[in-house]
């Protein structure tokens, strides 16, 4: 996938740490640690929306496409 | 009681297994020393062998030849079983912990699958033997080399249901990496 999450770079602009944005957004440590390592496959509306409210962004900030990513194609999903 | 999990009835039925497969390990190792089948058997006109797929009936008092191949039937049939409860146990090990889709229950499933084909193939090949070999039945005591399609069709079941397992484990892993 060439879908590439920004989190740390707008958690780091916003001066948050991960732990605060897990208990904030209301997701656990463990999933908002698989999501900013680009490790996660898929993402719920809820939780970008959440993501986006409390770190003041739009999901553009978070969420960047990256043609020249080599992630994990479609087929390995 | 749940039926999945820890303290559950798979848990059980695991512990179970894990017994009765060193029980057979166990009987399968004796019969491999001991390559000498029960005296009261042989004092039977006819004996019985019912082994899960496996399933023959005959004289033994027809000679020598005809007790080598029960025993070495039985002691395929009981490896086959030991096999096939080895599989289960593995299987019923993470339902056990609450973990039904595993990734290498589609294996399991599917090396049982083979294994139960495999049975019913040497089967046919031993009766087919048998005949060729002119250790017949006595008159009234069945015996057939016809293809158990029964085995077939549970082999092709267990490669159904290993297919099953494997969707639900990619689903599973699609589920717990969606955040």
């Amino acid at each position: 996938m060439a879908i590439r999450i920004h989190l740390d770079r707008v958690m780091l602009e916003r001066g948050i740490s991960l732990t605060e944005l897990a208990g904030r957004v209301g997701i656990t440590l463990a999933n908002l640690s698989i999501l900013k390592s680009n490790k996660a496959r898929a993402i719920r509306f809820s939780t970008l929306d959440a993501l986006c409210r409390e770190l003041n962004c739009s999901p553009g900030d978070i969420l960047k496409y990256d043609s020249s990513g080599g992630g994990r194609s479609e087929s390995q999903l | 009681m749940n039926l999945i999990g820890p303290k559950s009835i798979a848990s059980k039925a695991h512990l179970v297994l894990k017994v009765v497969f060193i029980l057979a390990i166990v009987r399968v190792l004796l019969m491999s020393i001991a390559p000498v089948l029960p005296y009261r058997s042989l004092q039977h006109l006819s004996f019985d062998i019912q082994s899960g797929p496996l399933f023959v009936s005959f004289d033994l008092l027809r000679g020598t030849e005809a007790k080598w191949w029960i025993w070495a039937m039985e002691l395929v049939s009981r490896t086959y079983q030991a096999v096939v409860l080895y599989l289960l146990m593995r299987i019923l090990a993470p339902v056990g912990l609450g973990e039904p889709f595993d990734l290498k229950t589609p294996s399991r499933l599917r090396i049982m699958g083979c294994v139960v084909i495999l049975g019913s193939v040497l089967r046919t090949l031993f009766c087919a033997a048998l005949l060729k070999l002119g250790l017949r039945p006595e008159p009234g005591v069945w015996i057939s080399w016809a293809i158990d399609f029964d085995a077939i069709f549970m082999g092709i079941v267990l490669f159904v249901l290993a297919e099953v397992f494997r969707r639900g484990y990619a689903l599973k892993t699609e589920n717990e990496l969606t955040v």
